[in-house]
């Protein structure tokens, strides 16, 4: 019976996430509650834990299940853990949007974004199960909403890699992973992950060393594109970040990165800040460029983007957000697009996350004049 | 459960334990055993009422079991400041010398510990420094200030006393944390007003309409954005604010009708146009006093410079509106970040802005 749940693990899967503001809860370093040292995939004992305990509702919880046993329930499919060296998980998020709403072309339809399982065996000595990790996710993924996508399989291995740690300080990581870049915000759709190809398609085979200490954590990453894909169109190059802890609740980082394939050659570069204040509250900022060259067609163009998001913690397990983008397409040209979404996070209960948020598009530019769209998306969240 | 085992213990050993300077009758003692046995039926009022009749509770010569007995009365019947009086009376009379040699060295600021106090007097410190924090932390009759001063001093020496001792009642250890903990919340319900500025970007989306001198109304759109510079005053504590904030902004317009279908074309960029903004807004701070949320109603003086042929009109090209819209402010010390999104009357779509503040 394990093994057939532990093949449906395998052959399901989407991502676990913990998220960048939670620096608002004292948590500067993804590696806390994340395998992946720059966040995102599976989450640790300790980061199931937090989510179980520190951020969901108390709501519809009784008494009796107090936080030392939501902690400890906090396994996979609400169970405590039944050795220490396997970590399965599952994970899915849908969403549905409605595009356009007030206008004759507007029209709502529920996505499948992600449906994961993943398995992480943690093969260190018994002292440290952690030391060295093989960490894998496979899952479905909706087929790209534009563009004329080489690569289209509804099912893809998200990640894979193994790791390594090899003090507390170091550890190396190899395999496929997203590449390091800026701050992870869940939303794959924002400018600062689309503009810069760090979106939910756009993991790379490659080499990861991590370095961390209270202070700093840094990253160096080589990178040869996703082997699964056409080798022609891999994009191939380096990604570095690092962060640094001004103040417990306040971080700034800056990132690089560069690559380049027979179509295209980009390099992007950003500064970005986590702040937190008090408890739960937080703000997340980023600035960044694309330079990009796509010899092919003669174009050479650099944007710009910035992102803000806010989180209001209202009561536990309650987030109010804001999350406001600014995207310069070219910076040769005036037009620009602006986004205003304020939203409501909630966590109901252990494993659950709803989102509903409503988006403000707005084009400013001196050529014409364009009516705002809005668009409302509602999010299930869901990860055992 | 501790409370009544060291009652008992006083109890018991009170005659045994120290001098007392007035005999105890026969029928005081009786009178003693009835009020006892009133305390543990809960009749606290009936047992201070046979000790008033046994004893003289405003002498200090009175039995320590007596006295000890009253204050816990009076504890039980939330009546501190006579809880208070019975312990300071017990110390002072029936163990002045030990007293008087414990705070001495306590105050010349070399106080490590003291071996030799008995646990009585330890149990009397406790207990008036209990009785002291709650008469602090009474609601219904502020202190005087000094007052206040001099009666958490006095807890928190009784405080420092004990824990330099192996005296086992550690309920004790609460009393500075309460006393600490309703300092916060007094100052965090304390209302206080302070002055702000502000630096914000802005945009909003007008929509004004174009009367033709040939004829035909036709409906233009405009997009501006802009700095919006201003402060403004706010009334707040840590939970809730109210302020009255204004900015002025110079701002350049791209406006036009893009209808394919308008038999009429009109477009013009670089309008110049600016904005008064000012108004109220209404914010909870829910989780920290650092980040609130709640509503902005602006009032607004909108005047654009658009241009229109010979004999066209634009009408609304100055307007005075208000608006709602949702705020979310977060400050670090004396630097902030404020939000706003929402509706301003004759304003088509929506209205943001995101800013900086610096509060003196």
């Amino acid at each position: 019976m394990m093994r057939l749940i532990l093949f449906i693990i395998i052959l399901l899967s989407p991502r676990l996430e913990a998220y960048p503001n939670f620096i608002g809860y004292g948590y500067t370093s993804c590696l806390t509650c994340h395998y992946n040292p720059f966040g995102n995939g599976p989450l640790t004992d300790y980061g199931r834990a937090v989510a179980a305990t520190s951020i969901v509702s108390d709501t519809f919880y009784s008494k009796e299940n107090t936080l030392d046993k939501r902690g400890k329930k906090s396994g996979f499919m609400y169970t405590e853990a039944f050795n220490d060296w396997i970590r399965p998980s599952m994970d899915y998020r849908g969403l549905n949007l409605k595009k356009n709403i007030g206008e004759d072309s507007s029209e709502s339809e529920f996505i499948h974004m992600d449906a994961n399982a993943s398995v992480v065996l943690r093969l260190g000595p018994s002292d440290n199960r952690d030391k060295f990790i093989v960490s894998a996710t496979f899952g479905y993924a909706p087929e790209p909403r534009s563009g004329t996508p080489e690569y289209t399989d509804s099912y893809r291995s998200r990640e894979h890699y193994i790791g390594y740690r090899i003090n507390t300080s170091w550890g190396i990581y190899a395999g496929l992973m997203d590449k390091i870049y800026g701050i992870r915000i869940p939303d794959h759709v924002a400018f600062s992950r689309v503009t810069t190809s760090n979106t939910m398609n756009d993991q790379s085979h490659g080499l990861l060393v991590h370095y961390t200490t209270p202070d700093w954590d840094i990253g160096l990453q080589a990178f040869v594109g996703n082997m699964a894909e056409e080798a022609e169109v891999r994009q191939k190059g380096f990604a570095a970040t690092a962060e640094y802890t001004w103040t417990p609740q306040f971080r700034p980082g800056a990132s690089l990165q560069m690559s380049e394939s027979d179509f295209k050659k980009t390099t992007a570069y950003a500064l970005h800040g986590r702040l937190g204040f008090g408890k739960g509250n937080s703000v997340l900022g980023e600035i960044g460029q694309v330079a990009e060259d796509l010899p092919l067609r003669g174009v050479i163009s650099t944007n710009r983007y910035w992102l803000v998001q806010t989180h209001v913690l209202a009561k536990k397990g309650l987030f109010l957000l804001n999350t406001i983008e600014y995207l310069k397409p070219n910076l040769d040209e005036e037009a620009k697009r602006l986004r205003w979404g304020p939203g409501i996070q909630w966590f109901p209960y252990q494993s659950i996350e709803l989102r509903t948020d409503l988006t403000n598009t707005r084009v400013h530019s001196d050529s014409s004049v364009a009516d705002d769209s809005w668009d409302l998306s509602t999010q299930v969240h869901l990860w055992f | 459960m501790v409370l009544r085992l060291s009652l008992i213990l006083c109890l018991f050993f009170s005659g045994l334990s120290y001098a007392a300077p007035l005999r105890i009758s026969k029928s005081e003692k009786r009178l003693f055993e009835t009020a006892k046995a009133a305390y543990k039926r809960g009749n606290y009022e009936d047992a201070l009422e046979v000790l008033t009749r046994a004893f003289n509770l405003n002498d200090g010569r009175t039995p320590s079991g007596a006295l000890f007995l009253a204050g816990y009365s009076f504890e039980k019947l939330g009546r501190w400041k006579e809880a208070e009086k019975m312990y300071t009376s017990l110390i002072l009379n029936h163990y002045k010398a030990k007293n008087h040699a414990i705070i001495a060295a306590y105050k010349s600021g070399d106080y490590e510990g003291d071996e030799d106090i008995p646990e009585k007097l330890l149990e009397a410190y406790h207990r008036r420094a209990e009785a002291l924090a709650q008469i602090i932390l009474a609601d219904d009759r502020p202190l005087r200030p000094n007052l206040y001063e001099l009666l958490k001093k006095n807890s928190f020496m009784y405080v420092a006393i004990l824990e330099e001792s192996d005296y086992e009642d550690d309920s004790y250890e609460t009393i500075t944390e309460r006393i600490e903990k309703r300092e916060q919340h007094l100052k965090a319900v304390k209302y206080r007003t302070s002055w702000f500025v502000q630096s914000s970007y802005v945009s909003w989306r007008d929509e004004v309409k174009l009367i033709r001198s040939s004829g035909g109304e036709y409906t233009l759109k405009s997009t501006g954005e802009g700095t919006c510079l201003g402060g403004g005053w706010r009334y707040e504590n840590d939970y809730w604010e109210t302020n009255i904030s204004g900015c002025y902004a110079l701002t350049n317009q791209t406006i036009g009708n893009d209808d394919p279908n308008d038999p009429f074309t009109y477009f013009q960029k670089d309008v110049s146009s600016s904005a008064l903004f000012f108004g109220p807004s209404f914010l909870w701070k829910p989780a920290s006093k650092q980040a609130s949320i709640g509503l902005h109603i602006p009032f607004v003086i909108r005047q654009a410079e658009y241009e229109a042929a010979e004999g066209d009109i634009i009408e609304d090209a100055d307007i005075f509106t208000y608006g709602l819209l949702l705020q979310a402010d977060w400050r670090f010390e004396k630097w902030g970040i404020t939000t706003k999104f929402g509706k301003v009357q004759r304003f088509s779509s929506s209205i943001w802005s995101l800013g900086a503040l610096y509060t003196f």
